[in-house]
């Protein structure tokens, strides 16, 4: 983890370092507004831990969370922009693991645009979305547009995984290109690849060739999904397609289907990944309904077949009820079933927020889970918080939290939490 | 006898239904509509579109209605008065062209016009070439408006154009609201489509799920949000293990499998490290030499081969080959489905050295 944190302490500090660069740009005027923003989270928890010598006793954990986040455009050059945000942890009573300290950069960029929007890079740790699945890299990301709705991108890098101590050495590297005329819809084709040194020789971890597209001609009926190619074993890694409608400004109902194969996700060089033929299917759809005052709700369901039988599903309805809009005062309920291959459960849940008065919020919410086969001798679990807000002045925040649980790993737990969030969002000379 | 009657029923059927249908049809009232053609005005005799829309070129908001009122037509048809049908496609029942709102946009005629040079153009393309007043450009395409403010959209200031995102959405932001069961559908919408999602929230708000470094749980971290479809709520610790089998990769997408074995060992609940993990069944029915047993760890592996990574993928002492190699309990090692063309890839590696039996 020190290694871990070394390496997000020296990504840090290359942003920073990074951030006060000149660039070849058209310099902020004078006088001309630039935004700056930040926040800051401040968590103090208590709860109980999983002992598993006797899973009632009452052993304390006692982290510290701070989360941060640092940001500012135009800095000094108009398109240039810098954002920070990382976290740090104190566990300083942890009767597992000891005291422990840890923290990260979560995203740390420095970024410019040019001012029409044709070119844009970005250097440091972010999330890429250019291919169907979401990742995390350390480098460098560009995109150009050089004009008739077409985007041309490239970007390259580490993978880090700091987490738990895994330090593979990741090469990340990809690009996309899309035609995006943003009203009607986009197409894009895009590559990425994975190279893993974990055994000493890099091998292609994971590569994968991805279409993406969306269409949103008609008003109200909006496509979208992708389709991820397995360019090392050949095949479908991972698709996925929603079509979205929306009959009436008040209703929207949404179907999708998904194939997925967890398989895709594992590096090649594991022995693991000779199971490419277990795809799994995922169908379903979903509804939301909402009234101009009072009344919401929305259902799911969806169902997974794996084609070895013993197929599960999912279905699930959200209604809530809201009595002043301006304070978000509601009521909501939630009733889920899901069934699993191998066990299911029931949830049945209510949860309120209420304002008494203005910069004050109080919320309750209790969750129960009722299983079909017991899980470690239990047959249910119960959840109840009630959380406490108020703002005590312009952007700053004070909330203290109490939950108590009962399930199969307590027979009961009261755990705590205080939390103190500042956010600002300014604009400054 | 039976088929000539089937025959006459079917006839009659379908005249019933064609009646039916024609009767509904009439009963489909028909609005008035108005015909104009821009092309005989613009293009043919040559006017300008203040010539008409003068008031439209001087308005600063998009509030009042953006069309000629008859007076205006009459100025140069002063001879077509009272000629109701030159214009009405239904000069019986006339009614006034509704104006169609554009709520929560700020948009000045005013100052565009003085930056087009009076041209209108450039935002209602081809409008000059048509035959028919059209509804389908009404409110003109958000494209039109990109071709100049591009920046804008890209630096994700909305406010300059749309006054209330919440109470008015547009409409980008009504096919992306986050109703319904948005959690499941939002990493595809955001594939490939980064700036829609970057038009309200930064990388960091992406980064507190994604980031694969995040310690806390979103709805720990967000608890005062009880409404909200944040992952992980409750006793997740209790349900993960029922749930990763019924979608794992909704877990891979954010956990490293390597994830499930760390904690896992920290929490003494692996085999070897004093725990009592047993994968949730008897172990004769997890795996066993006796074919009539279930041998469900077959069943797992085929629906969740990352979840046994997480935990066997350190060698062939704790993996697969240990029991499916030649000789041993498991017998064949290689699935059904195996492809030859598959040879000397890192995996063979584990047995084959060198590619040896290959």
């Amino acid at each position: 983890m020190a290694k871990v944190l070394t390496r997000s302490l020296l990504l840090a500090a290359a942003v920073a370092a990074a951030a006060p660069a000149p660039a070849a740009g058209q310099a902020t005027p004078a006088g001309e507004k630039k935004r700056v923003y930040g926040s800051s989270t401040t968590m103090f928890l208590e709860y109980q831990v999983v002992d598993p010598d006797d899973p009632t006793s009452a052993r304390y954990q006692m982290p510290i969370f701070e989360y941060l986040t640092l940001g500012s455009d135009d800095v000094g050059v108009r398109g240039f922009s810098v954002h920070l945000s990382g976290f740090g942890v104190g566990n300083i009573r942890n009767p597992i693991e000891g005291d422990r300290f840890s923290g990260d950069v979560l995203v740390g960029t420095v970024a410019y645009r040019t001012p029409k929007g044709m070119f844009f890079g970005r250097l440091g740790r972010q999330v890429l979305y250019e291919s169907g699945t979401t990742t995390l890299m350390d480098g460098a990301y560009l995109r150009l547009e050089p004009g008739a709705h077409v985007e041309l991108s490239a970007y390259g890098g580490f993978v880090p995984y700091p987490r738990f101590g895994y330090d593979a050495m990741r090469v990340v590297y990809g690009g996309r290109v899309g035609y995006n005329p943003f009203d009607w819809g986009r197409i894009g084709l895009s590559f990425t690849e994975e190279r893993d040194d974990v055994e000493g020789e890099a091998e292609r971890a994971l590569s994968h060739l991805g279409v993406d597209y969306a269409l949103r001609r008609w008003r109200w009926i909006d496509l979208s999904g992708f389709l991820l190619a397995d360019m090392v074993d050949g095949g479908i890694a991972e698709s996925r397609t929603v079509v979205t409608t929306t009959p009436h400004r008040l209703v929207k109902l949404s179907v999708d289907y998904g194939l997925f194969d967890p398989s895709a996700r594992i590096p090649k060089t594991s022995i693991f990944s000779v199971f490419t033929d277990t795809f799994y299917h995922a169908i379903g759809g979903d509804v939301a309904l909402r009234t101009d005052g009072w009344l919401a709700a929305s259902a799911y369901g969806r169902c997974f077949l794996y084609g070895e039988g013993d197929d599960g599903y999912q279905v699930g309805i959200r209604p809530s009820v809201t009595f002043r809009r301006a304070t978000r005062d509601q009521v909501g309920i939630e009733a889920s079933r899901l069934k699993a291959p191998t066990n299911a459960y029931w949830q049945a849940r209510a949860y309120g927020i209420w304002s008494p008065f203005r910069g004050a919020d109080v919320t309750l919410d209790v969750d129960n889970y009722f299983y079909d086969s017991d899980v470690k001798g239990f047959d249910r679990s119960h959840i109840v918080r009630l959380t406490a807000g108020y703002e005590v002045f312009r952007n700053a925040r004070v909330q203290g939290d109490v939950a108590v649980t009962v399930n199969p790993d307590f027979e009961q737990m009261v755990s705590g939490l205080v939390k103190f969030t500042y956010a600002f969002s300014e604009y400054v000379k | 006898m039976n088929t000539r009657r089937r025959r006459i029923a079917a006839i009659v059927g379908t005249l019933l239904v064609a009646g039916l249908i024609v009767a509904c049809a009439s009963l489909v009232r028909r609005d008035d509509r108005i015909r104009f053609s821009h092309k005989l005005h613009v293009k043919d005799q040559e006017l300008s579109c203040d010539s008409c829309h003068d008031e439209v070129m001087k308005s600063e908001r998009l509030s009042g209605p953006m069309w000629p009122k008859e007076a205006k037509c009459l100025e140069c048809h002063e001879k077509e008065e009272g000629k109701c049908g030159l214009c009405h496609v239904d000069p019986g029942r006339p009614r006034t062209w509704k104006h169609v709102r554009t709520p929560g946009v700020s948009f000045s005629h005013a100052t565009h016009v003085e930056v087009t040079e009076g041209r209108c153009e450039p935002c209602h393309a081809g409008v000059a070439q048509r035959e028919a007043p059209s509804e389908a450009d009404r409110p003109i395409p958000h494209d039109a408006c990109m071709s100049c403010h591009r920046a804008e959209f890209r630096k994700i200031e909305c406010r300059k154009c749309h006054e209330d995102m919440v109470e008015n959405p547009s409409r980008p932001t009504q096919f992306f609201s986050h109703d319904g069961d948005f959690m499941l559908r939002h990493g595809t919408l955001a594939n490939g489509d980064e700036q829609v999602c970057a038009h309200c929230h930064r990388q960091s708000f992406c980064a507190d799920c994604h980031s694969r470094t995040e310690v806390l749980k979103p709805s720990l971290k967000h608890s005062e949000r009880p409404d909200a479809p944040l992952i992980h709520r409750g006793d997740f610790l209790a349900r993960h293990a029922i749930e990763a089998r019924l979608d794992p990769s909704s877990c891979a997408k954010c956990h490293a499998r390597q994830e499930c074995t760390t904690c896992h060992e920290a929490r003494r609940v692996t085999p070897g490290s004093g725990g009592r993990f047993t994968h949730g069944v008897a172990a004769r029915e997890w795996a066993s030499d006796d074919p009539s047993d279930p041998n469900l760890h077959s069943r797992d592996a085929r629906v969740n081969a990352a979840g046994c990574a997480a935990c066997h993928d350190r060698g062939p002492a704790t993996n697969c080959i240990r029991c499916h190699k030649v000789g041993g309990a498991g017998g064949n090692p290689h699935p059904a489905g195996w492809s030859s063309w598959q040879k000397d890839g890192p995996m063979c590696r584990w047995c084959h050295v060198n590619g040896a039996g290959l």
